[in-house]
């Protein structure tokens, strides 16, 4: 056994690394069912409970991809996604909003804000790996 | 791949029980602090909250009830409407109702019909309301996700289906890459519907080295593409790039009619990809 496998499989690392996904949703168990269904298709995964809290992981994690809910305490999901496309390292990385509001409205904001695309709560897990298939390089 | 959720219930009635117990607080102070819009949107959030996740355990009365309390909650943070008494007094009854949805047994049918005080309720909180905007939409949109998750699919098997031969014109914004939208991804997931038989690149607004934003998408793309996909399906590709493209889909009538897909071969696709036609 090498020093590195020596480490145990959370610090194994597959050449050229996973896909590493952010999460941000204020609800544990919604947390919890997105960042499970993404382990289950392969990707790292990095939660935040709000916005500042996302931004404050982003500090110390380059992902690939964002998936974040809208309505959260601290800050919400348009303000993160406004504060993200400032950042020279995310302003082309996918961006997906997580919501149950099906309108039109709170789609926009999103959109305006510079989101990628969007996840409808409840979402189906295959639904869900599909999605990110399509907006991952 | 089958992915199973039902393993975080227990986390989620958990979770809930935590914010309806935190609302019910909350609504309490809300009669000496009518107007506190923090303390509204934190009662507004416990009622999404719950509504997101209902709907993942197919508990549909309370996917329901909470939507309608969202509702009125989202008018109150919004200060369209007053905190009156009346009002808190209906939310606070809500609360009750809420825990008895909560405590639903896990085994019920999702069919099994909402309890009588909540429909009352229901009626009661949709009558504080004037006429429903669209927000009403929201739930119909969520039911569908679930019911197309779960039916088997209407349209014929894709086996059966007639190859059809598609134009797509992709005419990306100059902004496109700011949403984070590779346009590459997305002539890869057109592509994967079916057999590319002609990809025309547009170049003539790509400016000198000199003057290149390395940010801005100067190019576009004329693709044919024949594929075995319904148009809808073809426009899905798009769909979270219609504000940011101009996207034009049309078909040929005279799809290929034998089952092979047509070989790349440039007289398979006559007057296509004459850049004018992306003009407008």
């Amino acid at each position: 056994m090498n020093e590195e496998e020596g480490r145990g499989s959370g610090a194994f690392r597959r050449v050229g690394g996973l896909r590493k996904v952010l999460i941000v949703d204020d609800a544990v168990s919604m947390r919890q069912m997105v960042s499970f269904t993404l382990k289950q298709g392969g990707y790292e995964v990095v939660e935040a409970e709000h916005g500042q809290d996302a931004l404050s992981k982003l500090q110390s994690n380059a992902v690939d991809l964002i998936i974040t809910d809208l309505n959260m305490p601290v800050m919400d999901g348009i303000t993160l996604i406004q504060n993200v496309r400032k950042m020279p390292s995310m302003k082309s990385k996918p961006i997906l909003m997580l919501t149950t509001e099906g309108l039109a409205a709170k789609k926009e904001q999103g959109k305006a804000a510079g989101a990628t695309g969007w996840i409808v709560k409840p979402f189906d897990p295959d639904k869900l790996l599909q999605t990110l298939a399509k907006v991952l390089p | 791949m089958k992915i199973d959720l039902s393993q975080f219930r227990q986390t989620f009635l958990q979770e809930s029980a935590d914010h309806i117990a935190s609302m019910e607080t909350g609504l309490l102070q809300l009669r000496t602090a009518p107007d506190d819009v923090e303390l509204l949107n934190s009662i507004f959030r416990s009622a999404h909250s719950i509504k997101g996740g209902a709907g993942s355990f197919w508990m549909k009365n309370l996917a329901h009830f909470t939507h309608s309390l969202e509702n009125l909650l989202d008018r109150m943070r919004s200060l369209e409407m007053r905190a009156t008494d009346e009002v808190i007094g209906i939310l606070l009854q809500s609360v009750d109702v809420l825990r008895n949805l909560l405590d639903a047994d896990p085994n019920a049918s999702p069919e099994t019909e909402m309890p009588a005080d909540a429909v009352e309720l229901d009626a009661r909180i949709a009558a504080l309301m004037p006429v429903e905007t669209d927000s009403a939409a929201a739930i119909p949109e969520d039911a569908r996700q679930q019911a197309s998750s779960q039916q088997e699919p209407q349209e014929p098997a894709e086996d059966a289906r007639e190859i059809v031969l598609y134009k797509v014109e992709f005419r990306p914004d100059r902004e496109m890459f700011s949403s984070g939208t590779n346009p590459i991804t997305l002539l890869r997931n057109l592509a994967a519907l079916g057999t590319v038989s002609c990809c025309h690149l547009h170049t003539e607004e790509l400016p000198a080295l000199a003057d290149l934003d390395p940010e801005q998408c100067y190019l576009s793309w004329t693709v044919e593409l024949a594929s075995r996909c319904v148009e809808a399906e073809v426009r899905e590709v798009f769909e979270f790039v219609e504000h940011l493209a101009e996207i034009r889909i049309s078909h040929s009538d005279a799809a290929p009619q034998t089952d092979s897909l047509p070989a790349q071969d440039s007289t398979a696709a006559p007057k296509l990809a004459e850049p004018s036609v992306l003009d407008g």
